[in-house]
């Protein structure tokens, strides 16, 4: 079970049984679902006046995609995605998803598909709410991101602390020197060319 | 004409009529009778066609009638008072005299009233085959020879060449890649040729005489085959009629046959020729390529369902995860949740197989080393050999064992043959995988086998074992070995199976470097 803190999650899918999968499994794993969409306009529309934390939608929807969608919302809200898809092998990630994307799920679904990958968005919504309180904007929220995942790998070849405690340790050096998380990192960053 | 009483040579009928006309001998008219039988006798030597030669005892020409002319060159004028031997060649010629003297002495004809065939020599000096007739007459104390020469040369020509069809023919039925079989009328095997021998499995000596029907075809092909035979034997042509024959060792050619019958010089009929040629592999791919449509069909189809279904089986699937959140307590019902769960892991495992049959394939093809791979893949299914203290035994004699593939392919392909494998092989056996260099298409590859210990499989099983859909198992889709000749041939290489020595079968693949 993920920590008592909630994620809240929108879902997408044009088949009402697979919503229904979702938001209940989605519930049961410790979410908060507030959005149910049956298509990306649904997504974008509810999207923008609830405002989740992380969205998991099928691919293919009618109307508007779930990767337009992701695109239209995460303009001006912070999210990350999951993306669903029933040909994994013919479809690889979009490439301008990359600030967003958590993981790309094939169908059918299972419970144990969804559980890893939502502590991974758990944690990756935990930094970037950080990252965002920071910044002057969600754009330069997003380009710190970048810069930190990078610093992140160099801290865990470095040695200074695994991969998944590098962001831990970024955030208490960063208040330590009473800077910024995101300054902190481009820092170590020049240091370490 | 030729008898050996001398000159006494009858009349003629008229003349006999006269005589007995007559009441009394007549010195005048025997005269005038003997005159005219001798006139007779000069008209019929004179136009025979045949050269006539008399000789004395010494071999010297006192006789020789016209015909001889034309068949020698000299005239009669030249030979009369010669020896004979001018006419003959060497070595006939020098022996000719010691050949008269024998019989003179022994009385023992060789040639006399036998016939024989000789070398007669022209005044040319060039040669021609004759029939040579030799009798003895009396002429008053002495013995006289008579000799017909008949020139053959033309019964030789035709001879000559009858007997180069007669090679010819023999020559084509010896050689020709097609099948000449001869039935006797009764369906016994009169004899067939040396193709035959070799595409059937038989020598001619090993079923010379039996029933044909019998021992080359199918049970239920027999009643109408005979039937047919009778009709050739009636005189029916048969015409690219196809049949399947079985040859040695239960495997079936299909053949498509001519036949006609065949009549000796009296018109009587000895038997059926067939002449076939073997269109087995024209019917394989012709049924190859009908099977391939109807599979490109049915692939499109199942695709096609296969993807309609992904939305269907995604429904059950979360319809089932769901109920399991609800019914964590009662574990009756989460047991057959989990039944059903499984039910449906299977049932997407199908389509799975199914669609990578069908689907389009792409492969990633790097070096890999087959070794490990195959090392690889049988770690994979302990669960199934474990159970069963199945071991796998590897040898490898080739000089590398990397090759270029697409690892995961490969390893699918070995999955499936372990699986069959494992699904034969009697507990504690091994299954033997050797590697050893190969050539394929005149470029080196490596050739991999895999060999069970279990019961092997039957011709007509090792003719289908790759076709879609054919299986042995109860359960199973049958599209293991398709899916993995696919995938071999994807890869420019060869899928084979056959029975090895000593029991099991053996599978083996070649890929090239």
């Amino acid at each position: 079970m993920l920590s008592t803190q909630q994620m809240k999650v929108a879902v997408a899918d044009d088949e009402p049984e697979i919503r229904e999968f979702l938001r209940r499994m989605l519930a049961h794993l410790g979410c908060e679902v507030v959005v149910s969409a049956a298509n990306g306009h649904e997504l974008v529309q509810h999207g923008l006046a609830l405002r989740p934390q992380l969205v998991v939608t099928d691919v293919r929807m009618p109307e508007l995609s779930g990767v337009d969608a992701v695109r239209q919302l995460g303009q001006s809200v912070p999210l990350f995605a999951i993306l669903v898809t029933g040909h994994l092998a013919e479809v690889g990630p979009p490439d301008d998803l990359s600030d967003y994307l958590v993981a790309l799920l094939e169908k059918p679904i299972r419970r144990r598909d969804l559980e890893p990958v939502l502590v991974q968005a758990h944690r990756m919504v935990r930094e970037f709410d950080l990252l965002h309180s920071q910044a002057k904007s969600l754009v330069e929220a997003r380009g710190h991101r970048r810069v930190v995942e990078r610093a992140k790998k160099v801290v865990a070849e470095r040695g200074l602390a695994p991969h998944e405690e590098a962001f831990t340790w970024l955030r208490t050096s960063a208040e330590t020197r009473q800077t910024t998380v995101a300054r902190f990192a481009e820092s170590l960053l020049i240091e370490s060319r | 004409m030729t008898g050996t009483s001398g000159h006494n040579l009858r009349p003629t009928r008229a003349a006999q009529d006269e005589q007995m006309n007559t009441n009394s001998p007549d010195p005048s008219s025997r005269e005038r009778l003997d005159d005219e039988a001798a006139a007779q006798l000069a008209a019929i030597l004179n136009t025979v066609v045949d050269a006539i030669i008399t000789i004395d005892a010494s071999g010297i020409i006192q006789m020789a009638n016209p015909a001889v002319e034309r068949l020698f060159g000299f005239t009669a004028e030249e030979l009369i008072g010669r020896n004979v031997n001018v006419l003959m060649p060497s070595p006939d010629r020098e022996l000719h005299d010691q050949y008269v003297r024998n019989y003179l002495k022994t009385g023992t004809p060789r040639i006399i009233g036998v016939g024989r065939d000789v070398l007669g020599q022209r005044k040319d000096g060039s040669t021609f085959p004759a029939r040579l007739a030799v009798s003895e007459l009396r002429v008053g104390d002495s013995l006289w020879f008579t000799g017909i020469i008949h020139d053959i040369t033309d019964l030789k020509a035709a001879e000559e060449e009858v007997r180069l069809e007669r090679d010819f023919a023999n020559s084509l039925i010896q050689t020709a890649h097609a099948m000449i079989l001869v039935l006797n009328t009764d369906g016994t095997i009169a004899r067939f040729n040396p193709y035959m021998e070799e595409l059937t499995g038989y020598a001619l000596s090993e079923v010379k005489g039996q029933d044909w029907f019998e021992t080359f075809i199918r049970e239920s092909d027999r009643d109408e085959l005979r039937k047919l035979l009778a009709a050739a034997a009636q005189g029916k042509v048969v015409h690219n009629n196809i049949n399947p024959i079985v040859i040695k060792g239960g495997r079936e050619r299909v053949i498509a046959w001519s036949a006609r019958r065949l009549q000796d010089r009296s018109g009587h009929i000895t038997g059926v020729l067939a002449i076939g040629t073997d269109v087995t592999q024209l019917k394989e791919a012709e049924m190859r390529a009908l099977r391939s449509e109807r599979l490109a069909a049915i692939g499109q189809m199942v695709t096609g369902l296969a993807h309609e279904s992904r939305n269907a089986l995604q429904r059950i699937r979360s319809c089932i995860e769901l109920l399991e959140l609800d019914l964590s307590e009662d574990p009756n019902l989460m047991s057959l949740l989990d039944r059903a769960g499984k039910a449906l892991d299977e049932l997407h495992r199908l389509y799975e197989e199914v669609r990578s049959y069908a689907a389009p394939l792409q492969l990633g093809v790097r070096t890999c080393d087959i070794h490990e791979l195959c090392r690889e893949t049988w770690a994979a299914l302990a669960d199934l050999h474990e159970e069963k203290g199945v071991q796998l035994c590897t040898e490898c004699a080739a000089s590398v064992s990397q090759a270029r593939c697409d690892p995961e392919r490969l390893q699918q392909v070995l999955r499936n043959i372990f699986e069959n494998a494992l699904a034969v092989s009697p507990d504690k056996s091994a299954i033997e995988v050797r590697c050893e260099d190969c050539v394929i298409d005149d470029r080196p590859g490596i050739s991999l086998q895999i060999r069970d210990h279990g019961p092997g499989l039957t011709g007509q099983q090792l003719d289908r074992v790759f076709e879609p859909f054919f299986t042995t198992k109860s359960k199973g889709t049958g599209l293991g070995m398709a899916i993995a000749k696919r995938l071999i041939d994807a890869h420019a290489g060869t899928l084979s199976m056959t029975n090895a020595d000593g029991g099991g079968a053996r599978v083996e693949i070649r890929l090239p470097r």
